[in-house]
């Protein structure tokens, strides 16, 4: 078990610096995970967990907090809906539909509907990022812009909430336009084929793309930055994606 | 006691006695005895006891080494002063022949020698590894004789010129070449090198040049059957040469050098030719093509060809220089040649319009090539693959060649077999079952076959039940008993519902105006049934209500829908006294029995009483209207019909039969509107295709628990490959499709693994 424990180790290191977590946390979703460190970062930011200790940064305060989700939520339904987002989008400066930011937000609150936002959701979020109040939060926008082109193991999970924040009700698969959409803002700045595939995806119509696809069209500009050279058709990625490949070599 | 007498065995003193006068007096004995033997003379006085007692003395004295030198100098001697001078005096047509005599008599004059020696050979040339005397003899022969600057060459010139000759079809002394090259041999003193310098290798540059000028002259003036015939028997001729006087060795290298000059050379000349193998096959000339696969298979040596290469099934125009034998070559041009043929054929428009014309051409085609690689390949294994191939290339370029075998068994299941005898008809059912071999969509046949049955058994059209069900048989064994379950539960039905139908008169009598005979169709086993429907006339719902509720009184739980599109009805019509019986379709009794209230009825009108769609009942009234069966007058001539065209009863129809069936005019594109779409394969066929993959790969993961992509894939096609062979693109759009349904997953460590999601 001496190997292992060492690489158990080196895992637990590497999973710390990625996440600020404490020794027994990191033990723990280590463990949930047989030592994967992908799969425990991936679990770790998807299902919102914080450093101990860090747990609300001690400046976040509850009635500030309350006062601004009261601020942009609708008072019928007891929950930020789409003219709220819009509204608060408004006074962060951000573009609702151009700013990536908009949907780290959304996924810091690991709100499912960026139209419906609880006031669960608000809080976790607002605790989560340390600011109660919205020119605190504004201030904290370049570290959530930072963090989506920053860090690749948060950015999988984050990916991964875009697919889901921005489905339709009840669809399993993403709108064609919607994904084309997204892979530009998302893509866009990390991956220097983005362009190429969006409108690849365009000249196709594509009606829609699935989950699976979604999170392969990631692992795709990992393994394939810039060329598509070393491709291999029979690597098992999305027919969509081989008929990518196939239109840039024609 | 007596005396013993005492045997002393004393040293021999003769030996002790010998001295050197004693020595140069045997020498001289035996070099005289010597002599006289070099010169052909009689051994003289001495006895061969004596002079063989002189040479053991001599060796036995130590002087061996002065004996050996002594016997080849006089042997050198005699062959310096006398054999060469006569063999290299001799005019050139008598060398061989006096080289011969000088060489039995040497050899003969050698052992005579040798034999006197024999103590020398054993107990001085061994211990001294030297030659014996007999080898050295003939070295010396080799060395005086051949070896004279006026012999060899000659010789060897002697020899290829006899050679030649024979060739040239003369007469030769064949003993005399077999002789003077055992003795080349024989000169080699256990190599072949002597016999190999002076003769083998200028025969076989020689061989080579002439059989090449020979082979290259004659095929330019003559055709290729010619040619084969000629390179035959020049290779058994040679193969004669080799028996008569050749070493194997010789005849081995010979026969390589025949057979890449007269053959491999020649390969694409006679292949391409105008008289050549392809030619062959189209002409029929059998026997010809056997001679060139004989010739052909004998031969090992390879020749370049370039091949066509191929990209996805497609010619791409360039070709690959390939090394291969003559008999690949043959087999690749015969599978081309089947193969553009083949493409001829599917790609004929005039044959396109004509199914059965398309596959009797097909048959005959594929009957022939049979033959020919039975009769002139010897059944060769690897032709017949390159056949089935061929055909499998070309008939699976489109869907269409399944469809034809359809409508061409269609067609003779309707009309052609009621002529035939059952071997007959066996006959061509096989010869369909052939050609169904190398489809590889056996679904899309199947999806044909189905429909084309189902119209066959519903209109009560097949002339042979028997022959129907031999089809069934054949089919069963070709894919299986699950490939024709459900044809088979076509005809259970049938039988089923003959069945039902004599319970039904039983149980409810059968004095009715109007009879009904319903066929009992199971749903899954007939292929989607038109949903064109239409309101039976008030005279028909009533006895169709009373089989319906009598048939579900029996059979709880089952659903039964009319499917009014199908099925036939007699109508009874009276005209000018007489009484006809006319046989029309279920729409046509529908619409007919509107005119027994009125003479004449406007389209609009039946269209609106009987709930036909337009076309149909277009197509159904249109058929009512031709010349060969008017039974209603259009109101305006032409082929059209408008809304408000009138159309009348015939009263004075006439007809010579009582009894008339009514043919229903065609639509235009009954089959080939399905087919259009997706390149050949009908929209059903494309749908049930996805449902197999599906259940194939979740089968698969099922068992597997955890696969490869490409194990997956691979598996996949296996599994289907009898019914159709996917391709891997669509399986892996399945595979998506079911990860996006959550029945599997990718594996989270790598993207290339799926896991079952139980």
């Amino acid at each position: 078990m001496a190997a292992s424990s060492s690489s158990q180790g080196r895992a637990t290191a590497e999973f710390k610096v990625l996440t600020n977590a404490s020794d027994s946390q990191a033990a723990s979703m280590l463990r949930k995970h047989k030592w994967s460190v992908e799969a425990a970062t991936n679990d770790w930011f998807t299902s919102g967990m914080k450093p101990a200790g860090a747990a609300g940064k001690g400046t976040v305060s509850g009635p500030k907090v309350a006062a601004m989700f009261a601020k942009y939520a609708d008072a019928s339904s007891g929950a930020i809906d789409a003219d709220g987002i819009e509204k608060l989008c408004e006074d962060l400066g951000l573009d609702i539909y151009g700013s990536p930011e908009v949907l780290m937000l959304g996924y810091v609150m690991q709100a499912d509907d960026l139209t419906d936002i609880s006031n669960e959701s608000f809080t976790r979020g607002m605790s989560a990022l340390g600011t109660s109040t919205v020119e605190e939060l504004k201030a904290e926008m370049p570290k959530l812009a930072a963090r989506i082109t920053g860090g690749s193991a948060e950015f999988a999970a984050f990916f991964k909430y875009a697919f889901n924040a921005n489905k339709r009700e009840g669809m399993r698969v993403l709108d064609g336009e919607v994904a084309v959409g997204l892979i530009r803002l998302l893509l866009g700045p990390r991956w220097a084929l983005a362009e190429k595939f969006a409108s690849f995806l365009e000249s196709q119509e594509i009606k829609n793309v699935t989950k699976d696809t979604w999170m392969q069209t990631l692992a795709f500009s990992k393994a394939f930055p810039s060329s598509v050279e070393s491709y291999d058709e029979d690597a098992a990625w999305p027919v969509v994606i081989d008929d990518f490949v196939a239109s840039l070599k024609a | 006691m007596a005396t013993r007498r005492k045997f002393v065995i004393k040293s021999f003193s003769a030996m002790n006695r010998y001295d050197g006068s004693q020595i140069q007096e045997t020498w001289v004995n035996l070099r005289t005895a010597i002599e006289s033997i070099l010169g052909g003379l009689d051994c003289g006085k001495m006895s061969f006891e004596q002079l063989f007692r002189f040479a053991y003395n001599l060796v036995l004295h130590k002087h061996g080494r002065m004996l050996y030198d002594g016997v080849q100098k006089l042997i050198r001697a005699h062959l310096e002063s006398t054999v060469a001078p006569a063999v290299a005096g001799a005019p050139a047509e008598h060398v061989l022949a006096m080289l011969r005599d000088q060489w039995t008599q040497h050899v003969s004059k050698t052992k005579m020698i040798s034999d006197l020696l024999t103590h020398l050979d054993r107990s001085f040339v061994t211990p001294h590894s030297m030659l014996r005397v007999r080898d050295m003899s003939l070295v010396e022969f080799r060395n005086s004789v051949l070896n004279h600057a006026d012999v060899s060459e000659r010789v060897s010139t002697q020899l290829l010129e006899t050679v030649a000759a024979s060739r040239n079809g003369e007469e030769t002394d064949r003993s005399l070449i077999r002789g003077t090259l055992s003795m080349l041999v024989q000169l080699g003193v256990g190599s072949m090198s002597v016999y190999e310098s002076v003769f083998e290798e200028r025969f076989l540059a020689e061989s080579e040049s002439f059989l090449k000028t020979e082979s290259a002259d004659f095929l330019a003036a003559n055709t290729c059957s010619d040619y084969l015939r000629k390179a035959e028997a020049r290779i058994v001729e040679e193969r004669t040469r080799v028996w008569e006087y050749l070493t194997d060795l010789t005849g081995q290298r010979l026969r390589a050098v025949v057979e890449r000059c007269l053959i491999a050379e020649h390969t694409n000349t006679l292949v391409d030719m105008r008289s050549g193998a392809i030619a062959m096959m189209d002409e029929g000339k059998l026997e010809e093509l056997a001679t060139m696969y004989r010739l052909f298979s004998m031969v090992r040596a390879t020749v370049t060809f370039d091949m066509p290469v191929r990209v996805a099934g497609r010619e791409t125009g360039a070709t690959v220089t390939r090394s291969c034998t003559p008999l690949t070559v043959l087999r690749e041009r015969f599978q081309r040649h089947i193969e553009s043929r083949g493409v001829t054929l599917v790609s004929d428009t005039e044959e396109a319009k004509n199914p059965v014309k398309f596959v009797e051409t097909l048959l005959d085609m594929r009957s022939k090539f049979a033959v020919i690689v039975e009769t002139c390949f010897f059944g060769d294994k690897e032709f017949l693959r390159a056949m089935k191939e061929a055909f499998e290339f070309f008939v699976n370029m489109d869907g269409r060649c399944a469809q034809f075998l359809c409508l061409f068994l269609d067609a003779e299941f309707r009309q052609g077999f009621k002529t035939k005898a059952p071997e007959e008809i066996d006959e061509t059912l096989s010869a369909v079952v052939t050609a169904f071999r190398f489809i590889k969509d056996k679904d899309v046949f199947e999806s044909h076959y189905k429909l084309l049955l189902q119209r066959r058994l519903l209109s009560n059209r097949s002339v042979s039940d028997d022959a129907e069900r031999t089809m069934i048989i054949k089919l069963k064994a070709e894919c299986g008993p699950q490939f024709t379950s459900k044809l088979e539960g076509m005809f259970a039905d049938l039988t089923s519902s003959r069945k039902q139908m004599l319970e039904f008169r039983k149980d409810t009598g059968s004095s009715r105006s109007v009879a009904v005979d319903a066929t009992i169709l199971t749903t899954v086993h007939w292929p989607s049934l038109s949903e064109e429907a239409c309101r039976l006339p008030a005279s028909v719902q009533p006895v169709a209500d009373t089989f319906r509720d009598w048939y579900l009184a029996k059979h709880t739980g089952r659903r039964l829908e009319w499917a009014t599109s199908q099925g036939t009805a007699e109508v009874s019509m009276l005209c000018a006294a007489r009484r006809y019986e006319l046989v029309v379709s279920t729409f046509q009794m529908c619409l007919l029995e509107l005119f027994n209230a009125a003479e004449t009825l406007t389209f609009e009108r039946i269209r609106t009483d009987t709930g036909i769609s337009v076309p149909e009942l277009k197509r159904h009234l249109i058929s009512l209207c031709t010349p060969a069966a008017r039974v209603l007058i259009k109101g305006k001539k032409g082929k059209t019909i408008t809304d408000d065209e009138e159309f009348t009863v015939n009263l004075k129809f006439k007809s010579a039969k009582i009894r008339n069936r009514i043919k229903l005019v065609t639509l235009r594109s009954a089959l080939g509107a399905g087919a259009a779409e997706s390149g050949g394969v009908p929209e059903q066929v494309v749908m049930a295709r996805k449902n197999q993959m599906d259940a194939a790969i979740v089968r698969i993961m099922k068992a597997r628990k955890t696969l490869m992509h490409a194990e997956l894939v691979n598996e996949t096609i296996r599994i289907l490959c009898h019914r159709f062979t996917p391709k891997p693109a669509d399986v892996k759009a399945r595979v998506e499709h079911l990860i996006d349904r959550d029945y599997i997953a990718r594996s989270a460590d790598d993207r290339r693994r799926y896991d079952y999601v139980a």
